[in-house]
């Protein structure tokens, strides 16, 4: 049900996260922290850059929050960004580690917001991940096409229980 | 009706999602699951799901399976010996005694692993994480202290402000980053460790070198020695 306003849509959410960003800015001061922010914004672009219908649609902190069309796309962006992100650390130029997780399933627009239980269950995902992990729900990667889903490299993780939803949430970590 | 597993899974596999009650998992010389406690179980393709709630739950599986088991607050103990095991819980303590791999994490919960033969994959933001010893080693916790003995693989630490100590087994590479926490590596007598400071970049590794240790601390110290 939606209201006015509010529109239904279906798709996947990336959720992502900067480990350890709070007590990277305690450590170097605000400056450089934002520096980071920044330099992780340009990278998301960088990720989302030919991706049919997605977008950023918000900064959450030292996060960010992605919407994507299809899981495929979802899944292609947060990899790339893993790749993009590993890189620069291996070379010295980004000092952080970044975490992220992807859901897919039915969702409100609000505004340029989207809203329900899978953007929450998306970041209760992307929370349990750890440095430089992707985690994926089950539910996602049975969305996304099996050309695409087949080239992944799959292994189980444990299922989350998200508070309001009755079933639980199982995951693989995924990398290419 | 419990979710679709991804078609990914090709190899018999024990799932289990509880929420508060305690998970007892035991692997033993049998062939079938044995469940007891209040739980749906289905069987879709190679697994076997098992949903439960607030009760206790106590599982018998074949030695040597793969089991992935969910949580909230319950304490999930694995015994005997299982194959590919992963487990996550919010608050609940997870013991794991014997597996090929394990990957486990939890938000609160302690997490101990005895032996682990192959990859061993640690989460936990504020649980201590302990291993008596396994294969490589890929750990991370936000506060919570790493301890890692008998390391036989490569070994990888991310801990944000909890302490990191590491034991290799052997000559193999080591990377261990903290914001704060203080970093101990110990290595075998008569391995030479090329120690790098991984904020300083990639770094060419000289010929006479066992093996690369690469650490980072923003505040904390470091400790790498021989035993």
């Amino acid at each position: 049900m939606t209201t006015p306003g509010s529109e239904a849509c279906t798709g996947s959410v990336l959720f992502t996260d900067l480990v350890g960003f709070t007590e990277f800015n305690d450590a170097v001061g605000d400056a450089q922290a934002v520096e980071v922010l920044d330099r992780q914004t340009l990278l998301a672009a960088e990720a989302l850059n030919g991706q049919d219908d997605a977008r950023l649609v918000k900064e959450l902190g030292d996060g960010l929050m992605l919407w994507f069309g299809t899981a495929n796309a979802a899944v292609d962006a947060a990899l790339h960004l893993m790749g993009s992100v590993e890189s620069a650390r291996q070379r010295g130029a980004f000092p952080l580690a970044i975490r992220m997780g992807v859901h897919h399933g039915e969702a409100l627009t609000r505004g340029d917001d989207v809203v329900g239980a899978t953007i929450n269950i998306g970041a209760r995902v992307a929370d349990l991940a750890g440095p430089g992990e992707l985690l994926v729900s089950d539910v996602a990667l049975n969305a996304m096409e099996t050309e695409d889903r087949d080239v992944l490299h799959c292994a189980s993780v444990g299922p989350v229980r998200v508070k309001g939803v009755r079933e639980p949430v199982w995951l693989q970590r995924v990398s290419r | 009706m419990a979710s679709l597993p991804p078609p990914t899974i090709d190899r018999p596999l024990v799932r289990i999602a509880s929420t508060s009650g305690r998970v007892e998992l035991i692997a033993e010389d049998r062939t079938d699951v044995d469940v007891r406690g209040d739980a749906e179980v289905t069987r879709f393709g190679a697994a076997t799901t098992i949903t439960g709630d607030h009760g206790r739950l106590i599982v018998r599986v074949p030695a040597g399976i793969d089991v992935v088991i969910g949580a909230t607050s319950g304490r999930v103990d694995v015994t005997g010996t299982v194959g590919a095991t992963a487990v996550t819980t919010d608050s609940g303590r997870i013991g794991i005694e014997r597996a090929t791999s394990v990957d486990a994490r939890s938000n609160d919960g302690r997490i101990e692993i005895g032996h682990c033969s192959a990859d061993c994959c640690l989460r936990s933001e504020h649980g201590a994480v302990a291993v008596a010893s396994c294969g490589s080693a890929d750990v991370a916790t936000a506060t919570g202290r790493i301890s890692l003995g008998d390391v036989r693989g490569a070994a990888r630490a991310h801990c944000t402000n909890g302490r990191v100590d590491i034991t290799m087994a052997t000559a193999n590479d080591v990377s261990a980053e903290t914001v704060t926490g203080r970093i101990s590596v110990s290595m075998p007598r008569g391995v030479r460790a090329f120690c790098t400071d991984l904020a300083d970049g990639p770094a060419e590794r000289p010929d006479d070198a066992d093996c690369v240790v690469s650490t980072h601390s923003v505040t904390g110290r470091v400790d790498i020695v021989n035993r």
